[in-house]
Formats: structure tokens, sequence, C-alpha cells
């Protein structure tokens, strides 16, 4: 039977049918998915036991940065705080969202400004901070037609609700600034709830597993 | 009368409400579709274990990301393709060229069961394994879109959405691992 299916597969015009057998074949459950199947329970305990610990303690595989400090414990550690000149505000994204009408963007690289607060022992601004140093990091998105945005990511385990932007400018300039310790954050805003968008003013993250657009920055180092 | 299955959407919903129980259901929902992806993409009953738990974890973790929720499980499979090909990549690495079907026990459980059932029986385990053997030998990408269009059935767009890959990429991809198939087939039954 094996000697017809390969004739098959020699005869050009066949070719599909026998592949199609073949493709038949790896669809019929194997030795591999009896293995599998046996292991149902233990597979479906692990991943709820998994789920249940903090992110960073999973399987050692999961990257998720830190979870954020939720209590504080960076504003009562006993370090002067030094506050480096603001960088100014320089022209916002221009982007225009019209949100449910079909998008309309104008991308316009103009950095996004990042007020960082360096925590140092005293020291002044041009001594290279701790290596634990905390930034406050303020995130724009300009969408004059939003009704609701927020910020999702690593930093927050992307959930939606826990970092809404709030509304700064008639003109629809959104803003939230965040503590975060130094290190690599994906991140994407959600606008009214379900539009997910890019940081137009930062890098955009690559090879995305989960489809969706987001962006990349980085905190720490000598500059943010 | 059992109470029908709830939806996707309302059991993501749950989920993400904080009913951290609720997520069970959609791993029991989706174990057995993405586990035979995975033990075929990667070869081994352990390997597809490990890669299945890392998807439904990393999943959890990022529910809030899924833009169609009615559509979960589309999305959990783009998740483990992309896994299984990092573990892929990493196999290709330690040359491995033989297929485990799984664990010993299960690999000669087969084996005496298809004895057990006759000739014919025996003739279609060895056909599966000279099968799986060609299959382990392509290359990542390939070995993904052979699996994708041809076990998976997926069109050449939702294999697009699932691994990032252009349609023509991946059209090329599947012609060189049915080409590679063939002539892998063929020799395996010409010697």
């Amino acid at each position: 039977m094996a000697r017809d299916r390969m004739d098959d597969v020699s005869d050009g015009t066949a070719d599909d049918a026998a592949l199609r057998r073949v493709a038949a074949a790896l669809r019929e459950p194997s030795a591999a998915d009896r293995a599998l199947e046996a292991r149902a329970a233990a597979i479906e305990a692990n991943v709820m036991r998994a789920i249940a610990r903090p992110a960073d303690e999973t399987l050692g595989r999961t990257e998720v940065a830190r979870p954020l400090p939720t209590h504080r414990p960076w504003l009562l550690r006993p370090r002067t705080v030094s506050v480096r000149p603001l960088t100014a505000l320089a022209t916002a994204a221009a982007v225009l969202l019209a949100v449910g009408v079909g998008a309309s963007v104008l991308r316009d690289r103009a950095p996004v400004a990042q007020t960082t607060i360096a925590a140092a022992e005293g020291a002044p601004s041009a001594v290279a901070p701790a290596a634990d140093t905390v930034r406050i990091v303020q995130f724009v998105l300009l969408a004059p037609g939003a009704r609701e945005v927020a910020l999702v990511g690593d930093f927050n385990h992307w959930q939606g609700g826990s970092t809404p932007l709030h509304r700064a400018s008639a003109a629809g300039l959104w803003t939230v600034e965040l503590p975060l310790p130094a290190g690599r954050y994906t991140y994407t805003f959600v606008v009214d709830g379900s539009h997910f968008t890019p940081d137009p003013a930062a890098p955009r993250a690559l090879a995305d597993d989960f489809g969706t657009p987001s962006s990349v920055i980085t905190v720490g180092g000598g500059h943010t | 009368m059992t109470a029908p299955e709830p939806a996707d959407a309302s059991v993501v919903a749950r989920v993400l409400a904080g009913d951290q129980e609720a997520y069970a259901v959609l791993v029991r929902r989706y174990r057995p579709r993405l586990g035979r992806y995975a033990t075929r993409m990667l070869g081994s009953a352990e390997d597809a274990e490990e890669a299945l738990q890392d998807t439904f974890v990393r999943a959890y973790r990022s529910l809030a990301r899924c833009a169609e929720p009615e559509r979960v499980g589309a999305w959990m499979f783009t998740i483990l393709v992309n896994r299984c090909r990092t573990s892929g990549a990493r196999a290709t690495r330690r040359a491995r060229t033989f297929v485990t079907l799984g664990r010993d026990d299960a690999a000669s459980a087969a084996v005496q069961e298809a004895s057990a059932r006759g000739p014919a029986a025996d003739e279609q385990l060895a056909w599966r394994e000279e099968i799986d053997r060609a299959l382990a030998t392509l290359d990542t990408a390939q070995r993904e879109a052979f699996l994708l269009k041809y076990v998976e059935e997926l069109s050449y767009e939702e294999m697009a959405e699932s691994t990032g890959v252009g349609i023509s990429a991946l059209k090329m991809r599947v012609k060189r691992a049915c080409d590679r198939l063939r002539e892998l087939l063929q020799e395996a039954y010409s010697g």
C-alpha cells in the first residue's frame, strides 16, 4: 500500500493528492498525541499553578519586566531627589486619530518628551545615577477624537484598566507619567478601549507575537 | 441537558475581570488543537508539552492584548506558532535528525497496538514514522508552512496572520516543503 502511495507521488498530476494523503496521515492521532493527551490534566494543572504566581517567577521563560512597585517604596527611600532641568515638550506628535471612521495618520517623528527625576544620594545631576534609579517617564499621545486613552505594556502586564492617560489639553493631548526602573519595555496605547495605537514617536517593536502594534522604550543608561 | 459551553469572548471577559479559574476553560478547549500542531512541529511529546504550557501562560499574561476575544483560539495559536519556531530553531542547532514519537513507553505501546491490529496497521505505523522522519528533516520555516497549510488547513491569509510572514514567501516555503517531502518519501520507498 505504501508503494502505491509513492507511485502516486512520482506522477506529476497526482502530486497534490499524494501530499494530501500525507497530510491526512499527519492529522491522525500519533503516539506523541496520545502521550500528550495522557498528560492533559497535568498540563492544565501546571498552567493554572503558573498563572497564579507572579509573572517574573513563571517558568523562567515569560519575558515580562518586573512589576511596577505599587506601594511607593521608591518614594520612601532615604535618598535626595534631584530634578534635572525639564526637557521642553517639543512639538507633540501630530497624530490625528479619527476613531471609528478610519485613521488618517500623519507620522511626525518629534520626540516624546520625557521628564526624569533621578534619585541619587545627594549627587549633582552630572553624576551617573545609581543602578537602581527609578525614572519618571511621561507618555504622550495626541488623539483629539478619543474619549479615553490607556497605556498598556510590559510594566503593567498589558492590563488596560490600570494606566489611563488624562486629557491634558483641549487640543486632545493625552498624557500619563510612570515611575519606571531601568530597562526595556514594550508598550502601546489603547484608544477608546479597543484601538491599539503604537507611539508614533518611538521605535516600533519587532516580531510582536500577539499581533499588537507596539513600541519600545529603553529607560536608564546614560540618558533617556 | 448540559449547559452550553461559554463563548470565548465571555470567558476572556471573565478572566480579565479577575476570574483566574475561568482560564481553565480556554486551556481545555484549545489544548488538543494546539497540542497537535506542537507535536508535529517539534517532534516529541515532551517538547510539545513545554511549548504548550509556555503558550498558555504567555497568553494569560497578555490576554488584554487579544484584540478579538471571540477569536482567542486563533490568537493563542499565533503565540504557539512563534514559540515552536524558537524551539524548532534550537532543535536544528542540536542537529536532531531523528523524530522521537513521544516517550519510549508511548512509542512501544503504539508498536504493540499496531501489531495487535494486524499487518495493515503495522504498515500504517511504518508509513507514519517515515512521514514524521521526513518532516523532521525540513527546516523550521518549511515544516511550519507545510503543517499550517496542509494539516491545520489554514488559508494563506490566515497563515500570514499567524506567522507575520508575507503570502508570497509562505507559498514558496510550502512548495519547497512539498518538493522535499516528496523526494524524501520517494527515497524511503525506492531503497
